[in-house]
């Protein structure tokens, strides 16, 4: 919601935004996350003792809940993977904050900087370098072998995947936060639809729909890939392995839930986590696989 | 509290923690180490549950014993007036938002 419940009663001034973005990088250093690499905000929330819950409230992007002590942060199950990690990230900085108890209904862009408190604008500026710092868009580029001053859509598809971020999530990160982009840069890649983006990048899948591509690459080593099931990934090698089906040379689809390591191609493993579609409760529960004897 | 249970209202409201955490009822039966038609009995309310299995699932659900009893709260009164304040917010939606917070604070209180 526009309003926190419960931090008038702390009595702290708020902090600046520039301090909200400097203590999500400080936060990533302490938790152990490379300042220069993705952050596995789900993973980060359940080491802080805070409970992540995906729920079935279509009308929130989410919403945290404090007693003071104990906090549970509660994500929409019905949004793409971006956007609720996002949501995790901001939900995060609020308990971070110790802003209590929060909702967060459904903004556009522009809404979610513009006509809200000073508490969100703090959980939003420490969500966006808590997963989009400046060293880890610069890396990414640089990683997939793109011209980091002039950054194509396929470009973009691709570091936010590994970031685990949206498509124009990134984009406007790069333009209004990092300036990385101008604003004849912003629109043109605005204009490029990540459907068209997905299509180009794994032709051989017909048609996504709501599915997401997943486009690891060498430089992916060590990360977490979390999939829904019909969920689309490239660049990893092996064959039908439990959780997921081959499509082709290149491509795998999430087919079953459950948690597996696979090698990359051209060298190191990712790990993927694939749930089901528009899952529905606690994290921990989320890869959880049917008993084989159900 | 007796050994064995019969709370009228009881078996739906399992049902509806196993759901918002996100399991089976053959994932719910295999972290209680019991037999999934067990569980389904359970909330069919066609066999009586233990104090320790109530206790159990709690834990597994995440959610107080007081709440699967159906015994209601004021604790989290303020944070449930905001929600209801929330603007398009739908009705089912607040329903289970106020299942969330309800069952909140209490579970802490209960570990």
């Amino acid at each position: 919601m526009r309003e926190a419940l419960d931090s008038k009663m702390t009595g702290q001034p708020h902090p600046t935004l520039g301090q909200a973005a400097k203590t999500a990088l400080e936060y990533r250093v302490r938790n152990g996350v490379a300042l220069d690499g993705p952050c596995d905000v789900y993973e980060l929330i359940v080491r802080q003792g805070v409970e992540l819950r995906f729920m079935e409230v279509k009308s929130l992007e989410g919403f945290y809940l404090s007693d003071g002590t104990a906090g549970q942060i509660n994500v929409c199950a019905f949004r793409p993977a971006g956007l609720q990690r996002f949501t995790a990230a901001h939900e995060l900085g609020h308990h971070v904050f110790k802003h209590g108890s929060t909702f967060d209904p459904q903004l556009d862009y522009a809404e979610r900087f513009s006509s809200v408190t000073a508490e969100e604008r703090v959980a939003e500026l420490f969500a966006r370098y808590l997963l989009m710092p400046r060293r880890a868009v610069h890396k990414g580029l640089v990683n997939i072998g793109a011209n980091v001053k002039n950054p194509q859509p396929s470009d973009i598809y691709r570091v936010a995947a590994w970031l685990g971020v949206g498509y124009t999530t990134l984009i406007h990160q790069m333009r209004w936060s990092l300036e990385l982009l101008n604003q004849t840069q912003l629109e043109f890649l605005l204009g490029a639809k990540p459907q068209a983006i997905k299509q180009t990048l794994a032709p051989s899948i017909a048609k996504f729909g709501r599915s997401e591509l997943w486009p690891a690459h060498a430089s992916w080593n060590g990360s977490h890939i979390h999939v829904e099931i019909g969920d689309v990934i490239t660049g990893i090698s092996g064959g039908n392995e439990g959780i997921v089906t081959a499509v082709d040379r290149a491509c795998h689809q999430a087919s079953s839930i459950g948690r597996c390591v696979f090698p990359l191609v051209g060298g190191g493993h990712v790990q993927v986590s694939v749930c089901r579609k528009e899952f529905v409760g606690f994290y921990e529960y989320r890869y959880l696989p049917e008993p084989e004897d159900a | 509290m007796p050994k064995t249970l019969d709370l009228p209202g009881i078996g739906e409201r399992l049902r509806q923690a196993r759901e918002a955490a996100g399991l089976s009822q053959a994932q719910a039966a295999k972290l209680m180490n019991l037999h999934r038609p067990t569980v389904t009995e359970i909330e069919n309310e066609t066999r009586k549950v233990s104090a320790g299995e109530l206790k159990q699932f709690g834990e597994i659900y995440h959610v107080s014993v007081e709440w699967l009893m159906g015994e209601t709260s004021s604790v989290n009164d303020k944070v449930k007036l905001a929600a209801r304040k929330l603007h398009g917010l739908k009705e089912r939606d607040l329903e289970t938002v106020m299942r969330i917070i309800d069952s909140f604070r209490r579970e802490r209180g209960a570990r």
